[in-house]
């Protein structure tokens, strides 16, 4: 078991603050994604764990163990770094072996030149470790090359070995894969999820891509402006963010969020259109967001009418940007490959929101409950 | 075809830019083949002009003859074998056998004089010692002051580069007394300390390293502390290899300067000629009172600059590199 926790952080530079007050709690064999856009504090939180930052207070705990000022490799955490940073002049192998023989060997055994020949036997296992890493991660072959003849995967693979071969009690990893050309990163979610089953090992992974955080990770830490929005799993985060800026960050393509109010009887009014659906709210301006995935056309009782002023082809669907009167924001709608006929710029389309799976946000932003029975305001 | 009366004007600047740098290395090497009656006169005693490699007309080396004229055993041994000379006879007969002997073809007369009369084996060898010596510490002592100065986080860092900014602009002329003083004091001078010491602490050194530093991404500094490097095998394991390229640029600055310094050996080097650095070696043929002696001179001169353009022509690509390093990335 190694858990790792963070509790109150907070971290400055000079007057600006970048991380404030954070409590994070990562379970053993986790796969957690910290997701935000840049700027957020996803890196430096990231920086922290691995001990790479100091912070301004509060405490950090492996295996409930105090390691606020412990160094980083003693921490036994490994880190993938966004450029791989593979020591340029080392073969992959000698890149695998440097954090063994700095955690493995005396500093006598690790004098250059004669070093060596005091610590055969070491460095007999430590090749044995080499190779079982190389096997896991197909890099037998490349064993023997510098970081300069490999290619972006293979690069990625090896710095992955890197972190590997000491079997860390967790992987921190710091936008691995947004060197790598588009193809071969959708290749590489795949094989790093596979990896983390295989392993059995804490994967904290951070991104700035809400598709890799939504398709890899067990639960995901949604970070803006040095604070964790939300925690919860990606379906959750997804089908029930905890505010705007949750909602607006996750998906593409972007939620639609509309302003709304609801009448003296609680009835629910978006733009023009009065709806039959009843909230338990009465009298009060409100936001609602949906997806663009949730919305019904239907010709005989539509709710909005809208010209397209842009078509996304995606191939199996197709995203209309609509600008519907009423609205200052444009609206985006999916609609699948077999329902798009002859639709072109400026076409006219009519279509509906699907109320069953509509979201309710106060003016401030907070989502809550709004439908018949359950009517809780949730604190972000 | 369109022609640009633009290329034949910058083709000859160019030419004209590199004549006047070819030049003085045309002059030393010509010289070092000639006598010194062809380099003051351009001209042999038949009066034929004498060119790059000079005419190679025999004459009589100075130094050769100087040590072989005949003394006074010599010469009355002599008159026992031929009786009814006069002594001055003799004497002319010893004279001529050693005129003859000692008539040189200039060229192999320069330079084994230039080994020979100062010995500039013996100097080179110091040569290497000092520079080798003075580069070596200068990077023990620059890697880890420009790795501060690039990557720690510390109070004062600015104040400091700015001072290593300052200590560039300070010519070593400036401060030769108190430094000559310093040395003499703790009796340093006619040392090699006193060659090497002054100049182990090189700011330029500093300065180029921390510029390169700066442009190493943070991320190997990062790996290598996760791997559990300490800061000073992060500077060796990790920084001096990526810096390869600016120190061997550094390395033909350093070498360059202390190899061919004049001003600083002879300040220092007073006494003893064991510890001549191949420079100093020319003086040995600058003879105050009878005119200097051109011609070994310049092969002197010549030997020293070989091993650096040699190195150079094998390091040139890479220097080339070290050169143009700010502009990658």
């Amino acid at each position: 078991m190694s858990n790792i926790q963070v509790k109150e952080i907070y971290k400055s530079y000079g007057n600006t603050s970048v991380i404030e007050d954070i409590s994070i709690e990562i379970k053993s064999k986790e796969f957690i994604t910290l997701v935000g856009p840049s700027g957020c504090g996803k890196s430096t939180l990231l920086r922290i764990i691995a001990g790479l930052e100091q912070i301004n207070s509060g405490r950090i705990y492996i295996d409930q163990k105090d390691v606020t000022f412990v160094r980083p490799s003693d921490r036994n955490l490994a880190m993938v770094f966004q450029s791989y940073a593979l020591y340029p002049h080392l073969t992959v192998k000698e890149n695998m072996l440097t954090p063994l023989k700095l955690r493995d060997l005396s500093s006598f055994q690790r004098f250059p030149l004669i070093g060596k020949y005091f610590a055969k036997k070491e460095l007999e296992k430590l090749d044995i470790l080499v190779s079982e890493t190389a096997e896991i991660l197909r890099l037998k072959k490349l064993l023997n090359r510098k970081p300069g003849q490999l290619s972006g995967g293979q690069r990625q693979r090896a710095a992955l070995g890197r972190a590997m071969v000491r079997k860390p009690i967790a992987f921190l990893m710091d936008e691995p894969l947004s060197n790598l050309d588009a193809a071969l990163r959708v290749h590489m979610r795949s094989e790093l999820s596979e990896l983390h089953k295989k392993l059995g090992i804490t994967f904290i992974y951070v991104t700035h891509d809400q598709a890799e955080a939504l398709t890899m990770s067990n639960r995901m830490a949604v970070m803006m402006d040095g604070r964790i929005l939300q925690l919860d799993e990606p379906n959750k985060i997804y089908s029930e963010p905890n505010c705007i800026k949750v909602a607006e960050f996750i998906g593409s393509p972007k939620i639609n969020i509309l302003p709304a109010t609801t009448d003296k009887l609680g009835y629910l009014s978006i733009g023009n259109f009065k709806s039959n659906f009843k909230t338990k709210i009465k009298n009060t301006k409100i936001f609602v967001g949906f997806r663009s995935e949730n919305i019904i056309l239907n010709k005989k009782t539509n709710q909005f009418n809208g010209s397209v002023k842009h078509i996304e082809n995606l191939g199996s669907d197709y995203f209309l940007h609509l600008k519907v009167k009423s609205f200052s924001d444009k609206i985006i709608i999916r609609i699948p490959h077999s329902d798009f006929t002859n639709i072109k710029v400026d076409s006219s389309i009519n279509f509906s929101i699907n109320l069953e799976k509509i979201l309710f946000f106060d003016v401030d932003g907070v989502r809550f409950n709004a439908s018949y029975h359950t009517f809780q305001k949730k604190i972000a | 075809m369109n022609y640009d009366i633009g290329q034949p004007i910058k083709h000859f600047l160019l030419i004209l830019g590199a004549i006047i740098v070819i030049l003085p290395f045309y002059s030393m090497i010509s010289y070092s083949f000639q006598s010194q009656g062809e380099i003051e006169t351009g001209k042999n005693s038949k009066g034929e002009k004498a060119g790059f490699l000079g005419t190679q007309e025999k004459i009589v080396d100075q130094f050769c003859f100087k040590s072989n004229t005949p003394e006074k055993e010599e010469v009355n041994s002599l008159m026992l074998k031929m009786p009814g000379k006069t002594e001055r006879e003799v004497y002319n007969i010893l004279l001529k056998n050693v005129t003859e002997n000692c008539l040189k073809k200039p060229a192999f007369m320069n330079y084994t004089q230039a080994f020979t009369k100062a010995p500039l084996l013996r100097y080179l060898l110091n040569g290497v010692i000092v520079t080798a010596s003075i580069f070596l510490l200068q990077v023990v002592v620059a890697l880890p002051a420009a790795y501060a100065l690039a990557k720690l986080r510390f109070v004062g860092r600015e104040f400091i580069f700015t001072l290593v900014l300052l200590c560039l602009l300070i010519p070593i002329h400036a401060v030769a007394l108190p430094l000559y003083i310093m040395l003499a004091k703790l009796g340093l001078t006619n040392s090699y300390a006193a060659l090497i010491i002054p100049w182990t602490i090189s700011v330029f050194g500093i300065f180029l390293m921390r510029q390169f530093f700066m442009t190493v991404p943070d991320d190997y500094i990062d790996a290598g502390r996760m791997d559990g490097m300490s800061e000073f095998s992060i500077i060796w394991r990790v920084m001096l290899p990526t810096a390869v390229p600016a120190l061997l640029a550094f390395a033909i600055f350093s070498v360059v300067a202390h190899w061919n310094d004049y001003f600083w050996p002879r300040v220092v080097i007073t006494g003893d000629p064991d510890l001549f650095t191949p420079p100093l070696g020319m003086r040995v043929f600058k003879q105050d009172t009878e005119g200097d002696l051109h011609g070994p001179m310049m092969a002197v001169a010549v030997t020293i600059v070989t091993p650096l353009i040699v190195a150079f022509l094998i390091a040139q690509k890479r220097f080339i590199e070290g050169i143009t390093f700010s502009g990658m990335k």
